[in-house]
């Protein structure tokens, strides 16, 4: 039994870079499940430079999608390209979709608050709120007319700028009200998506917009 | 054919090893101490117990062992290709690779205390592709084990209160089901 104690706690106690090695080795599904082993095994898959070093070693495709499972739960769903799941994060909005990834992250926007995006980060689970009001150019002013319900978002992208590392959110929406008929602005994300800027407004769009390409981490419109 | 330059490692418990340079040096820790000409009177291994650095010997033996086939054979085959010798050159240094697979596979078939023995005594003695090899097997262990049949494999004491627990599996609910 002495023994057994003793080679117990030899065993635990493996160096972090050690361990760190291990764990690198699993995919993202066996490592959520694994936070539940111990403080140490669930802060290391928290690290962020396990998180980068895991990225770079998982390099294959994923997909994200949103769905509503059974128990009217809505979730946004990361899986393989064989269908296994790799990350599933619940989202407490109704009709959520994915709007853009990235893949180190995923932006959201809901059917029902045309102006709201999120931001989900699938390493860690984060979930960071976009400002779902205009640019400060518009105005947030108390009239009601600036906020959210007046604006309809006609096109959006999602993109990362590769020289910086940090995401762009870029969002054309069409106003019922003011000089400007449509607005076009674009928001500045963090490279790891947990901050964000405000909402700025760019010059105005074409008035007829049919196909939007990301090309070079800018998004472009064509006008044809 | 001069005999291969031999150096003598000594464990932590004292045991002296007499090894080839070619295999001491697939250790980076050890290649540094030779090249830093601390080898005099051989070259002390304070975190390395006997038993396993003998298993790490052999692992260092077998390897080096091939790797100087392959060279060897892969000369043979460009001085002798004039002569039609390269199919059977090509096809021993084919047999090595699989050889030396199944003797990887059967290397690490040890129970887990000495599988992490294996795994610090590489992490220490910078062995690349043995810590590659002892990592590789422990995450195939991991996979698809519960948190407490992990616990009880690893001998991984519980931290957590009943209450974090239950936290943390519901945040990652999904990676249970």
């Amino acid at each position: 039994m002495a023994k057994l104690r003793a080679a117990a706690s030899n065993s635990g106690d493996l160096p972090l870079d050690a361990l760190s090695e291990i764990l690198l080795r699993l995919s993202a599904k066996e490592l959520c499940r694994l936070r539940a082993v111990s403080p140490t095994w669930r802060s290391l898959t928290y690290d962020r430079a396990f998180i980068a070093a895991h990225r770079a070693r998982h390099r294959e495709p994923l997909l994200a999608f949103a769905h509503r499972d059974n128990n009217h739960v809505h979730n946004v769903d990361i899986v393989d390209l064989s269908g296994e799941l790799v990350r599933r994060m619940p989202r407490p909005e109704d009709g959520v979709g994915v709007l853009g990834t990235r893949l180190d992250i995923v932006c959201v926007a809901c059917r029902y608050r045309r102006m709201a995006f999120w931001v989900l980060n699938p390493a860690t689970g984060a979930a960071l709120s976009l400002p779902d009001c205009h640019s400060e150019y518009m105005g947030n002013g108390p009239d009601e007319r600036f906020v959210s319900p007046y604006g309809l978002v006609e096109r959006n992208a999602f993109g990362r700028v590769s020289t910086t590392g940090e995401y762009k959110a870029l969002r054309i929406t069409r106003c019922s009200f003011g000089p400007k008929y449509k607005v076009c602005a674009v928001i500045t994300i963090g490279a790891d998506g947990s901050d964000h800027g405000v909402w700025r407004e760019m010059s105005r769009p074409p008035s007829l917009i049919c196909t939007m390409v990301l090309c070079a981490g800018s998004p472009r419109l064509r006008r044809r | 054919m001069a005999s291969p330059a031999m150096v003598t490692l000594i464990s932590s418990d004292d045991a002296r090893f007499e090894v080839t340079e070619a295999a001491a040096t697939m250790s980076q820790t050890i290649r540094h101490m030779i090249e830093d000409g601390c080898t005099d009177g051989g070259i002390p291994l304070p975190n390395v117990p006997a038993r396993t650095l003998a298993k790490v010997l052999e692992y260092c033996n077998k390897h080096a062992a091939a790797t100087a086939a392959e060279s060897s054979a892969a000369g043979g085959a460009a001085a002798g290709s004039d002569s039609g010798s390269s199919s059977s050159a090509d096809s021993a240094g084919k047999d090595d690779g699989v050889d030396l697979a199944s003797f990887d596979k059967a290397f690490v078939e040890v129970d887990t205390d000495t599988l992490y023995d294996l795994l610090l005594a590489a992490n220490y003695l910078d062995v690349k592709t043995l810590l590659d090899l002892c990592c590789q097997k422990v995450a195939d262990m991991i996979r698809g084990k519960t948190p407490e049949q992990i616990r009880q494999t690893f001998g991984i004491k519980n931290d957590f209160s009943p209450e974090e627990e239950e936290k943390i599996r519901k945040e990652n609910q999904w990676a249970f089901e």
